[in-house]
């Protein structure tokens, strides 16, 4: 144990400084004493280096094609569009690839985002309705399917999904509203989607168990 | 995959406090504290590992995963199998709520000693050395199965059944939800070590010279180290000046014992305590004294029931209930951002820890880390076991000016202080 004459405490250390105050110790006995705490090695380089490059490359990415866009206007506003795609692509990077997370969960962020980014790109392309007609009602179609064979793969676990199961199945009522709004004019892939989905919530409401129930109860508890 | 079929999921509710630390805790803000218990021998790792699975069996409200409701955040029983590491990291790092097999605690181990870092959602300090004295003990009886007597050996290492009730619930009275005022306190300022390094420095003293020196000045230990914190940044940070915003300490109280209590969730409330200078060169005793007054005040049944009472009403509150969980976030980081700013600095005593005769001459001590935040940048945890008290500060100053104070007074009051740090103020930064 080494003495510190200025703090006048004992220390119990290998170092030669005073940890409170930096003095040079002056040993009272040789024994060398056991660290207590492990050397730590925090490595600066790699800190997250992958990311910020990404990161970089998307800024650069985008004001590019902005710069570009407006020097060369003309009447098209193309840049929003590979700006929203940069976008899309940090909520699949973030999402869908993110070990760990309920698969349920990242199907609905991926329903609810190609659907958003389709209908902007229909809006910057000089608006025909394509994006609402068609794509976001077959998306929905098509993730309310894809929950579907997730929970007959894993039926144990079907608990697990039901919450986003029921989000997206109510989504696919969303072109109905639309439809009744006059938004969307093409009935057939409307009425699908809400046959699915209507289909779909039935299906929960007469196969539900005991684990979904106590599922539903633990998400909704207030 | 069969098996789950059987055993049904379980799941909880989060206590009454516990559920600010879910929104607030981040990489910055971790909300994790570390108790430790160091033996008298080396750690195995398949022993700890094994020690640790017996140890879950007997608390529920540990073997869980967090999970996000419309509404409120809960618990669900985790089927993983919790991991052991050997320690790599600084202490009280933030606990990913994914990763770590989704546990909410993390067991490491170095050389003699077993770390418990919990994330303060599922245990308070009390609730975790329960957990941790339970895990030394089955590890202490796998490594020495030969010398222990069949009947130590057979009794499980638990006080009591773990019980998961949120007694703040049990002992609210009906108040009516009101805003508790916040006033800013003084904070600290002072140049940081950059990135995610800690400092640790540990001081050992014994018990019974401090007790006595505090039975001498009529004060418990609590009161005076408290104030030893408050003279020390009065005089190293403030220079003896008066101050406009008041030194403020906050000493978490366990309140299983003063509301018989036996739970394993948190069950505890948070005193503040706070000096103003107004004028220059106050002497201790006088500080001394004004902080022991306030410990009377606030030290009462009636006083912490009411603080209780009123966390309660407002997680009760009808309009609270039913706003959707992430708007309710929002709203919950924003107060605990006000009451956070009213606090300097935190003292967190443990108090004495207690074990069985036949595994005492196996434990060395105890300490408890406290994590740190950036508008709480140096924390003080004691605790103490057997003859030996330890008082461990985390730090993020470059300048440990609070501690070299701190354990000069104490040296100065005649308490021989041994320092053990992690070696963070020796490196060249």
């Amino acid at each position: 144990m080494k003495i510190c004459k200025n703090c006048k405490v004992k220390i119990m250390s290998n170092n030669n400084s005073c940890p409170l105050c930096k003095t040079v110790l002056t040993s009272s006995d040789e024994k060398v004493t056991e660290d207590i705490y492990p050397i730590i090695k925090t490595n600066l380089q790699k800190y997250d280096l992958i990311t910020r490059i990404f990161l970089f490359i998307s800024v650069l990415g985008a004001v590019l094609m902005v710069a570009i866009n407006y020097a060369t206007y003309n009447g098209l506003l193309w840049s929003v569009i590979s700006t929203a795609l940069i976008l899309y692509f940090w909520s699949i990077m973030s999402y869908a690839i993110k070990h760990n997370i309920n698969i349920a969960y990242k199907f609905l962020v991926q329903t609810i985002s190609i659907s958003l980014l389709t209908i902007l790109i229909d809006y910057i392309m000089g608006y025909t309705g394509w994006a609402v007609n068609y794509v976001v009602p077959e998306v929905i179609i098509t993730a309310n399917i894809a929950v579907l064979i997730l929970i007959i793969v894993n039926r144990m676990n079907w608990y697990n999904y039901i919450l986003y199961q029921i989000a997206i199945a109510t989504l696919g009522f969303i072109p109905l509203v639309l439809y009744l709004l006059g938004i969307i004019h093409e009935p057939w892939s409307t009425t699908i989607s809400v046959a699915v989905s209507f289909v779909i919530l039935c299906g929960t409401i007469i196969f539900n168990d005991k684990d979904v129930k106590n599922e539903l109860k633990r998400r909704l508890h207030f | 995959m069969n098996n789950k079929m059987n055993d049904e999921t379980k799941w909880y509710k989060l206590d009454n406090t516990a559920n600010i630390f879910p929104v607030v805790s981040n990489k910055r803000i971790s909300s994790v504290f570390r108790v430790s218990v160091t033996l008298k021998q080396e750690i195995v790792q398949d022993i700890l590992k094994e020690a640790l699975e017996e140890t879950l069996n007997y608390f529920d409200n540990f073997r869980v995963k967090l999970k996000r409701g419309l509404f409120w955040y809960y618990f669900e029983t985790n089927k993983k199998s919790c991991l052991v590491e050997q320690e790599q990291d600084y202490p009280c790092a933030f606990i990913d709520r994914l990763s770590n097999n989704q546990f909410l605690f993390k067991v490491t181990y170095f050389k003699k000693r077993i770390n418990l870092e919990v994330f303060h959602a599922i245990t308070d300090g009390g609730g975790a050395i329960n957990f941790l004295k339970s895990l030394a003990f089955n590890y202490i009886k796998i490594a020495n199965k030969n010398e222990l007597s069949e009947s130590t050996l057979k009794t499980p290492s638990i006080d009591v059944f773990s019980d998961a009730e949120d007694s703040y619930i049990k002992h609210h009275k009906k108040v009516h939800a009101k805003g508790l005022g916040y006033k800013k306190a003084y904070h600290i300022i002072d140049k940081r070590i950059p990135l995610s390094i800690i400092s640790t420095i540990h001081g050992y003293m014994n018990t019974t010279n401090l007790l006595n020196l505090c039975r001498k000045r009529n004060v418990t230990i609590t009161q005076y180290l408290s104030t030893i914190i408050i003279w020390s940044i009065y005089k190293e940070y403030l220079n003896g000046q008066p101050s406009e915003d008041p030194i403020n300490i906050s000493i978490p109280v366990n309140l299983r014992h003063l509301f018989g209590s036996t739970t394993s969730s948190n069950f505890f409330s948070i005193l503040s305590v706070g000096f103003t200078p107004t004028k220059e060169d106050y002497t201790f005793e006088e500080i001394l004294e004004v902080i022991s007054k306030q410990f009377e005040e606030q030290l009462t049944k009636e006083n912490l029931s009411k603080k209780i009472s009123l966390n309660v009403a407002f997680e009760k509150n009808i309009f609270i209930r039913f706003i959707p969980l992430f708007i309710k976030n929002i709203i919950l980081r924003i107060i605990y951002n006000k009451s956070a700013k009213s606090s300097t600095s935190v003292l967190s005593n443990l108090g004495k820890i207690d074990v069985p005769d036949e595994f005492e001459k196996y434990i060395d001590n105890f300490s408890v880390l406290l994590d740190i935040t950036e508008v709480e940048p140096v924390k003080c945890g004691v605790c103490s076991y057997g003859d030996k008290l330890v008082c461990s500060f985390t730090s993020k100053f470059e300048t440990p000016y609070l501690e070299r104070a701190f354990f000069r007074f104490l040296q100065s009051e005649g308490i021989n202080v041994i320092i053990e740090s992690n070696g963070v103020h020796n490196e060249n930064l």
